[in-house]
């Protein structure tokens, strides 16, 4: 090659570095490319709750695409199984809430009461199931933003997601990052109770996805979250994936070591770590439940947190990012949150711990 | 053909630069490099508004700026609170002793029937109790803290230990209603401003003072009277015209946000960010936005329900000063901005075009 040529394509490459660096000057990022394909070490994960939803419809491509977009190192997803055993995501077994269901005349004659069992009780529920829809049918309704303080801008926009596709939008090479997947397993007994009938469970169908979609690993990005013990129990025998259980009450020590034995860690409602006085919404103090978590050789994520000044504190000055200054500091291992933008942010300037 | 090229490229990026970034500044002791964060009423999104306590806690929070609108009482004395009358944001209605003092005035239009504050004396409104008057806010003070005096309020700006300086923002707040009583006592609610400032040794042009009003009358008077950079507020955009003629006596505007960044207010999407900023810099004169709140129901759905996220917008734009009722959030926000430091905010990329095409021509050049 002559002199000349070598120069301009060094140059060529220098200016480029140069104008990379120099515009988004964000030199951790871009190491990031090259590591290993695991989740981040140093800092709590960011666990997109239902993808980016506090901005379009829970459980819709476009939310979990938006969760990594804006800095989510994990995509949440609640699992439902259809008439023909195929996995979607969608956070109840029934379909009126988060879907235009109502309004289909075709499927009007859908209507059917269930009892489903859960961690705190039976609810009767009258409505439309996803185990009396197939996939297809499920995919001809449309998504609706359920919280009325969100943006409506998006109803009737949105398919419901598979499962199939949302491990796709985890795996997508232009995210450019390992991001990680965190299906839940959600009121189990109520999907077995309708697959005995096809000598399956949804464990089962769930661990023939995984394993298809390679997630197999006890490093694999992927965990698998229930508020069913007993679940759990099933899948650990089966799995070396990492196992999460959901808790809104407080587990003795004894429990916690229990647990520990095919357990990951823990899923905990935020006032289980710091307490808030529901009637004044006031702080009333810190637990040690994180201490006592990490004692057992348990993991805790956290859930929910939100933007909206309603589930702050008054001692957060209606301020996110304040809320997460009082969490960091006690532990926190993941935070489910539905604003993955203003967390991403929040770690980005943050000192990591 | 390079050179010429470069020169024009040059040019552009100069020309661009000056018409996005902020203005310079130099009020004494007050950032100049940033805009200001202006604790509007105080950090009033987490205590009663026009207290000690919420000025107090507004400097603590980081605010370089905190703002007080003036009311004047029966004995010429002038008090920091939002409104000539008192309900609102006081326990008045439950002073038996005061119930003989309701009365009807006129007040920017509306008829008004209420206790106010030209009816009581300060010793009188010293033993009333502020109250939290939006109620999506903490009530948990209401009925502890005393209405806030201007002579206290100058006190909480003055009394900072660090080294710091903070501002003060005092408004004339309907001064045609204040001084057609007044007129009886041979005075105005300016001219009883303009001696308290003076007596706190707020005079000259550099002096940490800005002082506002809607009232352009207001402002026109006292710009006779005072160096004190005047402060127009309106809620809505002006024509070049109207800013040449404003720009004779004061040093800048405050406006509502929406006059910057439109936001439609039935879906909450932002429309378009106007050329109001461009055009009041053009007119030398310093742009100030109001009101930033936290609370979801003020933001537009672009910010994912974050506030920072609308303060990196306004303050991208160009704005010099934010009046904010959560003056802990914005100055997070500007500590983060400052951690940026080596990231390439939106109006600098002009200039990193320039250096990187000069860089490019420089390396043409030389190849041949």
């Amino acid at each position: 090659m002559a002199q000349s040529e070598v120069d301009s394509s060094f140059i060529g490459r220098q200016l480029s570095a140069f104008f990379y660096f120099a515009c988004f000057g964000r030199t951790s990022q871009i190491s990031m490319v090259w590591q290993d394909q695991r989740l981040p070490e140093n800092r709590p994960i960011i666990i997109g709750h239902r993808g980016s939803s506090g901005m379009l419809p829970g459980h819709t491509v476009a939310a979990y695409q938006l969760a990594i977009d804006q800095g989510a190192d994990v995509i949440e997803c609640d699992l439902a199984v259809t008439k023909d055993l195929l996995l979607v995501c969608t956070h109840e077994p029934w379909l009126n809430l988060t879907t235009d269901v109502a309004a289909r005349p075709e499927f009007q004659d859908r209507l059917r009461t269930y009892a489903v069992p859960d961690w705190d009780g039976t609810r009767i529920v009258r409505d439309f199931f996803t185990v009396d829809f197939t996939l297809d049918e499920l995919k001809t309704l449309r998504k609706v933003q359920r919280f009325s303080y969100r943006d409506q801008a998006y109803n009737g926009e949105f398919p419901i997601a598979t499962f199939d596709e949302y491990v796709a939008v985890a795996k997508n090479v232009t995210n450019g990052r390992t991001i990680g997947i965190y299906p839940e397993l959600k009121v189990p007994k109520f999907f077995n109770s309708i697959l005995a009938a096809h000598n399956t469970t949804m464990e089962e169908i769930l661990l023939e996805s995984l394993q298809r979609h390679g997630y197999t690993e006890a490093t694999s990005p992927c965990f698998v979250q229930s508020f069913d013990e007993d679940s759990l129990r099933f899948m650990s025998g089966r799995t070396e994936l990492p196992l999460m259980i959901i808790t809104k009450l407080n587990y003795s020590d004894g429990k916690m070591a229990e647990l520990s034995k095919f357990c990951h860690g823990l899923i905990v409602l935020k006032n289980l770590i710091v307490e808030v006085d529901h009637k004044t919404n006031d702080v009333i103090g810190t637990t040690n439940l994180i201490k006592r978590a990490h004692l057992n050789n348990l993991k805790v994520h956290s859930f929910t947190f939100q933007n909206e000044f309603q589930f702050l504190a008054w001692q957060y000055g209606a301020d996110p990012y304040r809320e997460y200054d009082k969490f960091v500091p006690l532990g926190v291992d993941g935070f489910f949150t539905d604003y993955p933008w203003t967390l991403s942010n929040y770690f980005k300037r943050e000192p990591s711990l | 053909m390079a050179k010429s090229a470069v020169f024009i490229l040059l040019a552009t990026c100069v020309a661009s630069l000056s018409a996005l970034s902020p203005l310079s500044r130099s009020l004494d002791g007050l950032p100049a490099d940033r805009p200001l964060n202006i604790a509007h009423r105080g950090s009033s999104g987490m205590l009663p508004e026009h207290t000690v306590e919420a000025y107090q806690l507004a400097v603590q929070q980081g605010a370089d700026v905190i703002e007080c609108d003036l009311a004047v009482t029966k004995d010429l004395l002038l008090v920091c609170t939002h409104d000539s009358w008192l309900n609102d944001t006081t326990d008045v209605a439950s002073h038996l002793e005061f119930r003989d003092r309701v009365q009807t005035y006129r007040v920017d239009g509306r008829r008004i029937t209420d206790y106010f504050t030209i009816d009581f004396t300060l010793d009188e409104l010293k033993t009333l109790r502020k109250k939290q008057d939006r109620s999506y806010r903490d009530q948990t003070y209401n009925g502890e803290f005393p209405m806030a005096s201007f002579d206290e309020y100058v006190a909480v700006a003055k009394n900072v230990t660090n080294g710091r300086t903070i501002g003060i923002y005092p408004e004339t707040k309907n001064p045609d209603f204040f001084n057609s009583i007044l007129a009886a006592h041979n005075t105005t609610m300016e001219e009883i401003l303009l001696e308290s400032l003076q007596r706190h040794g707020y005079t000259e042009a550099t002096s940490p003072c800005f002082v506002q009003s809607f009232d352009e009358d207001s402002l026109r008077f006292m710009s006779g009277r005072t160096e004190l950079p005047l402060i127009y507020l309106t809620p809505v955009g002006l024509t070049n015209t109207k800013l040449a003629e404003i720009s004779t006596f004061c040093s800048g505007l405050g406006t509502s946000k929406d006059t910057i960044v439109q936001v439609n207010p039935n879906t909450m999407k932002i429309i378009q960010t106007s050329d109001f900023i461009d055009r009041a810099h053009s007119y030398q004169l310093e742009v100030h936005a109001y009101t930033f709140r936290n609370e979801d129901q003020f933001l537009a759905r672009d910010y994912g329900s974050d506030p920072y996220r609308e303060y990196e917008m306004f303050v991208e734009i160009g704005v010099d000063g934010l009046f904010t009722d959560f003056p802990w959030s914005l100055s997070r926000h500007m500590e983060y901005r400052a951690l940026r430091g080596s990231a390439i905010s939106s109006h600098r990329l002009p200039y990193l075009a320039l250096m990187t095409a000069l860089t490019f021509a420089f390396s043409f050049n030389a190849r041949y």
